[in-house]
Order: structure tokens, then C-alpha cells, then sequence
């Protein structure tokens, strides 16, 4: 009688096949994977590296004055030439990415330290308390950035610190925003209904379910606003309303160069192209985490 | 015999990976068929092969001949006066099938427009005819709503009347009722029964629930891991089911749906296991790893064999020592 | 007889109703509903979309307020400004529902899954035995607990769904749909499986579902919910083979049947 019917099933069931398909593809794979994550990763692993080696050395002195070898071309003594006072470009350049990248971060973490919790808040309350803080955001939003980095150069002083505050609170509503589209997603999942009916309080769904789950949109985002950050503390310094002189700053040197155009063209080239690549990097980074973080590609073989 | 659609070989793959391998079937004039399998099964992919509607990155072989002509290999052209005219689908969700900008009326007579030159107003008038064909209540009210307003039963008669309106040869319905309630379905199906025998269509029902396959067809495919495992009469198949995976669904439908009073827990027969994702299947015979009847011979894929009830398979059930 | 376990008495919901431009105003999911479960007892609702199913389950399980009626557990109200209940009925009733995609954290390890119930209701005792336990019961191996939920398939994350239920020992379960959209093997294995744990553990259930079939497997009396209202109730069997409301009747009338043996 056997084989007309099938046996019964033991309840026990052996997994699924341990085997490239269900195992977690390892992050450096994935990172492979993704072109944008390569090369974002490149390029900012770079500007990186050249910010953490001008902290110990750089070719020149970045301050360093020299006017008998002022407009050098590029060549063996000074790699990327020298500016009107005979200062070494490339020096000026490392040096001038650490101030870009502190400004990115500083950047970030401001709008993000404000914009997130807001984001949270509004989506976990919902109602007249989700309404004023999007309210709030759009106006921040809608106020001219560069008007308020004026204002507050004006108050205290144009400096690095400035751009970044200035800079922080304009981007502070995308995060909000982001946030708390990404969050009300994540409150209206199953997984959360079942949270809430085992007694979890909206804190903890929040602390538990809704950070980790919107972890990746944020620093998906996180390294998008950096590009901007850096485009924005740029021109704050080209304005002359971000780093002082004579303190390298990217945008600064742009500016400087800006008179010598006729005559050494490629001055203003250098921290342009730095400039770009930065914002290239960041944003092929941000395109590149999103594939990597993306738990839906985990599995691929 | 060459049938309404006679399908020789067709196979499907996914970058590499075969998601259909080596599906052959006759589809004769008026016949209803039934494909049957699980997700994952490859049921709705040929479904899609045949039409010519392959999503990108799946590519296929094989023939399948619509009345002479080879639709995998015919150019999009050719293809899309086709589909609509002379072959038909009905999809499963309703909601994403209809165009959610445009008033169903005007999808409807696009059918018509599209492969019967009708102008506006000749075609608006057969689609109010086709709606009220297909037992629509208010078919004036339908023609002038969207998609989103209407309820499920009332959108798969829509793409039923879609669907017929140019007296396609045959029909494929892609899982038709199974996003609708019991009792909706059962009026829907009456109604693909009765519109395929008006327009003396041949159906190719494709569904995972045996009890509707049961009910409307008269010849029955099995399908599994990509392949064909069994063919045959409905009847037959259900009755007297040779494939050990048949066998397995048939016994699971039969206990879940049977009237018998008390009930052991656990009791219900279940096959072993569960479906392997894409790409994982053994090689040899598909069913290997979750057949209680599988030794060495099934390393080697087993062929259909059979004349009017065919299984691929080296250890049918019902025959041969158990 | 002994008083029920989980109660509603005369329920109703409304909802602002946002689809329809020409008629404004409410839709009421649930139109005064009466349910009693037993200890011990499996009581299957069963009804098609728009018969207000989720509603009465999210009210049953006080995840949502309701517009009229009220829900008790153990003769407390949890629903409502004053609900002493709530805290009880957070420890012992507990809910699976139909799409196992949807709910597991796919950021959490299945360990932490199952575990969380007894986090939340700050359960005393060794949580990680009791997550062995628990996956060992729905026939998953241990190794399980230290992936996610993405690396299974859909019939086993609804054994670690139902895993999660059970670990904090409940005295109700509710299952919403709890095995509909699977294939017919792995349903039938999952019912296999909730049977054997409903009579193993003694569990009061409430199933909800749209499938006749199913209900009629594990359940020993039915509600049938249309538009709302409970059309009809009794004992399984005298429900399918004597029904007597005509809405009972059509559904009945209307399942495929599968064709008898020979």
C-alpha cells in the first residue's frame, strides 16, 4: 500500500540548504558588487587618506610663503604648481580637504542631530504635533541657506564653524523629512502591529524597529548631504563667508585664483577639479551604500 | 493533429538559470486545459512565453505554434497584432493589469480600436455591448469608471471582456480568481466557461488550486520545478495520479477540503519540504530531493512517458513495487 | 458553563471613509459583533474581504479603539479610557498574521524575534532556552536563530511567527489568515503544525481566514462575518452540513469542491 499516498511529514524540518544562496553574502562582496560603491569608494578613500596624511606631512608647509617661486608650473619641485605667493598647491589642497571633510561632517551631524529626532517624533505622534514640525522644516527649507550664512557671519564672524552651523541648519529638514517617511513606513509594517500587541511602547518600537530599519536611508542620505555640504562650505569660503583667509579651504583658493585667471589658469582649475571630485565621490558613495545596504540584495549569490 | 496551440520544447531562462525547461503540449480547438503548480513552478513564466510577454533578462526556446505560426521566434510586430486578436490573457490582479489613468470603457474599446480599425464610437458602443456580456450590472456606470472604483470581481470581468472581445483562438488565464472571494470566484469562473464555449476558444486555465482546476478543465498539466511531471485527464489525474508529487498535492487537497468529522491533529498529508528557490533544484529527475520514492535512476531526468495519461517519472506510483 | 476567556460584546468600528468622492463620511468595518471564546476552545471566524476580519482582529487584540462595543478578557474591559485589562491581555493573548514577509523585522535576527515578546513583557527566566525551545517546537533546528529572516522561506518564517506567539506561553492565540498565501504543502504542513501545538499546549484559538477548508480543519465552532455582522454561528459541522443563513448557504455553495475518490 505504500507510495499511493505520501508519508506524513515529521514537523521537524532541516533548513534550507546552507549554501551560497542563503548564506549572507559578506559586505566586501556586496561592496564589489556595486560600481557606484567602488569607485565612490575610491575617491573619497582618497580625499580621505590625503586628509589624514596632511596632518602629519605634506610636501610644503601650506602657509608657507615664497614669492620668488610664485606661479611655478606643475613639475618635479612643486607637483601641482604654486599659487601667487609661492605657496605649493598640492600642500594647500591636502590640507584644504581636511577642512572640507570636517565641514561635511560637522554638516551632517548637525542637520542629522536635529532633523532625525524631529523626523521621529513626527512620524510616531502623527497628528498636530507631526504637522508643525513638517511646517517648521518647510520654512526652514524654503529660507535662502546663503542668507542665513550671511546673517550669522555677519553676528559672529565669518569662520569654518559658521559655514558648517549655517549649512547644518538648511539641510536639517531633508533629514527630517526622509526620516519620517521612512519611519511611518516602518510603523505601518506587521512586524510593528505585532510589537505593539505583545506590549512594546512607542519608544521602544521606535528605539527597536523604526532606527535600525531606517539606518541605511539615513546614511544613504547622510552621504548625499555631504556632497552638498561640501559644494555649500565652498562657496561660503568662495563668498568669503566661510574659512578665512589664509587657512586652506577649497572654496577660498577658488576665489584667490579667480584674479589670476589670465594668468595661471590652471590655479583655479586644481581646487575646481577637487572641488567636483569630492561631490562626485560622496554622491557615487551614497548610490553605491544604498545597493550594498539594500538587505533585499543580501542574498545574491 | 495540430491543435489550437501546440507548444514543442519551450524553455525559459533567466540569465543562465532555467526557470522552464522542455515544455511540450497540444492545446486542441475548444479544449480545456489546466496547468497546475505551486510558486515557483514556472506555471505563470510559460504562461508569459507563450504570450510573447517575457519580462527582460528571461529569454526562450522551443516553439509554440499559434495556427501554423511560431510565436517565440515572430518579431513584436507580428506578435502584438497577435495578442489581443487571436490569443488572449487574463492576469491574476486585475488592479495592476488595467491601466489606472484610463476610464475601463476606453480600455476596453482600445481592443477593439487596436486590432479591429474601429473608430471611437463603433468601438465604445461593442464595449458597452462586451461589458454587459460579461454580466456586468450597470455597464454604462462600469465604462465610464476607473479601475480603482470598481470592485475585484467586477475588474477580472472587465479584462475578461478585454479578453474576448476579438473571439480569440484561445485564452490564457493566469490564476483569474484567486484574488477573489470564494463567491465571486465561483460566478467568474462560470463565466470564463460559458464566454469560452460562446467563442468556441481554447483556455489554458493556469492555477495552483486543484479544486478550480477540477472544475473547469478536462485535460490537466502538472507542473514542477520548470518541467512537466504529468499529463492527462482530469479525471484521471485526480483519481489516479501517477507523479509522486501529484499524488502528494491531490492527497493534501482532498484531506484539507473532506468533510470527515474528527481530526487528528497533524493529520493532514503533507509533502516533505517546500519548494527550492530558482536555481536550486537538483539535477536529474526535479522532485528528487523531496520524493520518498527517489534512488540512484533518478539522477538521470525521467522523460513524459504515457499516451493519453503521460508521467515523467523512473517510479510512478500505483505501478511497480512500491 | 464557564465564563469566556476573550469577549466582544456588540463591536463596532467606523472608519473615515477616503475613497469614494461622492459619498463622504464613514464605512463601517464592523457593524455590532457578539463573540465569546471558551478556554481552551478554537473558534474560526470566517468571512471574504470586506467582511471586516482585521478590523475585529486588531480590536480583539486592543490594537485599535473601537467606534461602539467593547472587548474583555477575562472579564476586563481592554478596551476604552480605563482598561484594566490591557496589561493581561498583552501577556496572554498573542496574534500571528498572514504575511510572513511582513512580519518579521528583517533587521533582526530570528533569535531576537522570537525573543522580543519576552523582552517587552519582561519575562523573568533564560530567554535564549526558551528561543531554543521554542524553534525546536515548530521544527526549525537552532542554527536558525542566528540568521535573518530573508534566508527562509515562506512557510518557515511562519513557523518562527508562530514561534514568537508561543514563546511567551499565551493563554489566546489569534491567527489572522495565519496560513493563507502559501502553498498547499507547506499550508498543510503549517496546519499540521498548529494543530498539534493548539492540543499539545492547550491553546484557546480564534482563526480567522477567508478559507472555508482551513477553518473547518482546525476549528470546532464558526462565526461567518458579512458586511460586518455575524450572519450565522454554530459548531463546524452543523454550520457545513445544515447552514442556515442564505449567505452561509452561497459561500458554502460556492467553494470548489475537489472530486471524490473512486
Amino acid at each position: 500500500m505504500s507510495g499511493t499516498v505520501p508519508p506524513l511529514t515529521r514537523p521537524s524540518l532541516p533548513l534550507a540548504p546552507a549554501g551560497e544562496e542563503w548564506e549572507e553574502a559578506p559586505f566586501w562582496r556586496r561592496w564589489l558588487g556595486s560600481p557606484s560603491a567602488v569607485a565612490g569608494g575610491v575617491i573619497v578613500g582618497a580625499i580621505v587618506l590625503a586628509a589624514l596624511v596632511s596632518l602629519a606631512w605634506t610636501p610644503y608647509p601650506p602657509l608657507a610663503v615664497a614669492p620668488a617661486h610664485a606661479f611655478a608650473r606643475p613639475g618635479p619641485a612643486h607637483l601641482l604648481g604654486t599659487d601667487n605667493y609661492g605657496r605649493d598647491v598640492l600642500s594647500r589642497l591636502m590640507a584644504g580637504s581636511l577642512t572640507t571633510l570636517f565641514a561635511g561632517v560637522v554638516s551632517v551631524l548637525i542637520a542629522a542631530a536635529i532633523g532625525v529626532p524631529a523626523g521621529l517624533v513626527a512620524a510616531s505622534r502623527g497628528g498636530l504635533a507631526s504637522e508643525g514640525i513638517m511646517g517648521l522644516a518647510d520654512v526652514v527649507y524654503a529660507f535662502p541657506a546663503l542668507l542665513a550664512a550671511i546673517a550669522l557671519a555677519a553676528a559672529a564672524g565669518a569662520s569654518t564653524l559658521t559655514a558648517m552651523v549655517a549649512i547644518g541648519v538648511a539641510y536639517m529638514p531633508v533629514f527630517a523629512r526622509v526620516t519620517r517617511s521612512g519611519a511611518l513606513q516602518v510603523l505601518s509594517t506587521d512586524y510593528v502591529l505585532v510589537a505593539r500587541s505583545y506590549g512594546r511602547s512607542r519608544a521602544a518600537i521606535v528605539r527597536r524597529h523604526v532606527l535600525p530599519n531606517i539606518t541605511p536611508l539615513l546614511i544613504v542620505q547622510s552621504s548625499l548631504l555631504f556632497s552638498l555640504a561640501i559644494l555649500a562650505e565652498a562657496a561660503l569660503s568662495y563668498l568669503g563667508l566661510g574659512t578665512p583667509p589664509p587657512a586652506p579651504s577649497w572654496g577660498a583658493m577658488l576665489q584667490g585664483a579667480q584674479n589670476y585667471l589670465f594668468d595661471d589658469p590652471l590655479l583655479a582649475v586644481w581646487p575646481g577639479l577637487a572641488i567636483a571630485l569630492a561631490v562626485l565621490g560622496f554622491n557615487l558613495l551614497g548610490d553605491g551604500l544604498r545597493d550594498v545596504l539594500d538587505p533585499g540584495l543580501r542574498a545574491r549569490r | 493533429m495540430t491543435g489550437a496551440l501546440e507548444v514543442r520544447s519551450l524553455s525559459v531562462d533567466l540569465g543562465g538559470v532555467p526557470v522552464v525547461a522542455d515544455v511540450s503540449f497540444s492545446l486542441r480547438a475548444g479544449e480545456r486545459l489546466g496547468l497546475i503548480g505551486e510558486s515557483g513552478s514556472g506555471k505563470s513564466v510559460t504562461a508569459l512565453a507563450i504570450m510573447g510577454l517575457l519580462p527582460e533578462g528571461m529569454r526562450a526556446g522551443g516553439r509554440v505554434e499559434l495556427a501554423g505560426e511560431d510565436l517565440v521566434s515572430m518579431g513584436e510586430r507580428r506578435l502584438s497584432a497577435l495578442r489581443g486578436d487571436r490569443i488572449a490573457m487574463v492576469f491574476q490582479e486585475p488592479l495592476t493589469a488595467l491601466n489606472p489613468l484610463m476610464r475601463v470603457g476606453r480600455q476596453v474599446a482600445e481592443v477593439l480600436r487596436i486590432h479591429r480599425g474601429l473608430g471611437r464610437r463603433g468601438a465604445a458602443e461593442r464595449a458597452l455591448g462586451l461589458l454587459g456580456r460579461v454580466e456586468l450590472d450597470d455597464p454604462a456606470g462600469v465604462a465610464r469608471a476607473y479601475p480603482h472604483e470598481l470592485s475585484g470581481g467586477q475588474r477580472q470581468r472587465v479584462m475578461l471582456a478585454m479578453a474576448v472581445a476579438c473571439s480569440p483562438r484561445v485564452l490564457v488565464a493566469d490564476e483569474p480568481t484567486t484574488a477573489l472571494d470564494v463567491v465571486v470566484q465561483d460566478q467568474v469562473l462560470s463565466l470564463v466557461q460559458r464566454l469560452a464555449d460562446e467563442e468556441g476558444s481554447s483556455l489554458l486555465l493556469i492555477s495552483h488550486d486543484l479544486a478550480v482546476v477540477a472544475r473547469m478543465c478536462e485535460r490537466v498539466l502538472v507542473m514542477y520545478g520548470g518541467r512537466l511531471v504529468e499529463e492527462g485527464p482530469t479525471r484521471d489525474i485526480l483519481s489516479q495520479p501517477h507523479h509522486p508529487y501529484t499524488a502528494g498535492l491531490v492527497a493534501t487537497a482532498a484531506a484539507v477540503s473532506s468533510p470527515s468529522g474528527a481530526r487528528r491533529p497533524g493529520s493532514l498529508p503533507a509533502l516533505p519540504g517546500s519548494v527550492p528557490p530558482l536555481g536550486r533544484f537538483p539535477s536529474g529527475c526535479v522532485f528528487r530531493d523531496r520524493c520518498w520514492r527517489a534512488d540512484r535512476s533518478c539522477e538521470a531526468v525521467p522523460q513524459l512517458c504515457g499516451r493519453d495519461h503521460a508521467v515523467a517519472c523512473w517510479h510512478p506510483v500505483g505501478e511497480g513495487a512500491g | 458553563m464557564s465564563a469566556p476567556i476573550l469577549e466582544a460584546r456588540g463591536l463596532a468600528k467606523a472608519y473615515r471613509d477616503r475613497r469614494s468622492r461622492s459619498r463622504p463620511g464613514s464605512r463601517w468595518a464592523l457593524r455590532g459583533v457578539d463573540l465569546e471564546v471558551r478556554a481552551g476552545e478554537t473558534l474560526g471566524v470566517v468571512g471574504q474581504s470586506g467582511a471586516g476580519k482585521s478590523t475585529l482582529a486588531r480590536l480583539l487584540l486592543a490594537l485599535e479603539e473601537p467606534t461602539a462595543g467593547e472587548v474583555l478578557f477575562r472579564g476586563q474591559a481592554v478596551s476604552g479610557r480605563r482598561s484594566p485589562g490591557l496589561p493581561e491581555l498583552r501577556r496572554r493573548v498573542q496574534i500571528v498574521l498572514q504575511d510572513p514577509m511582513g512580519s518579521l523585522d528583517p533587521r533582526m535576527r530570528v533569535g531576537d524575534i522570537v525573543a522580543e515578546p519576552l523582552r517587552a513583557l519582561r519575562i523573568p527566566g533564560d530567554h535564549r532556552a526558551r528561543v531554543h525551545e521554542m524553534l525546536e517546537a515548530v521544527g526549525l533546528a537552532p542554527g536558525a536563530a542566528r540568521r535573518y529572516p530573508h534566508q527562509f522561506s515562506g512557510g518557515q518564517r511562519q513557523r518562527i511567527a508562530i514561534a514568537r506567539a508561543l514563546a511567551p506561553r499565551p493563554d489566546v492565540l489569534v491567527a489572522d489568515e495565519a496560513v493563507s498565501g502559501l502553498d498547499v504543502s507547506v499550508q498543510a504542513q503549517v496546519l499540521n503544525l498548529l494543530s498539534g501545538l493548539i492540543a499539545d499546549l492547550g491553546l484557546t484559538t480564534v482563526l480567522i481566514s477567508h478559507d472555508l477548508a482551513v477553518i473547518r480543519y482546525l476549528c470546532r465552532r464558526v462565526l461567518v462575518l458579512y458586511q460586518g455582522q455575524v450572519v450565522e454561528a454554530g459548531s463546524t459541522e452543523e454550520l457545513y452540513t445544515e447552514p442556515r443563513h442564505p449567505y452561509t448557504r452561497r459561500l458554502l455553495a460556492a467553494v470548489p469542491e475537489m472530486p471524490g475518490r473512486p
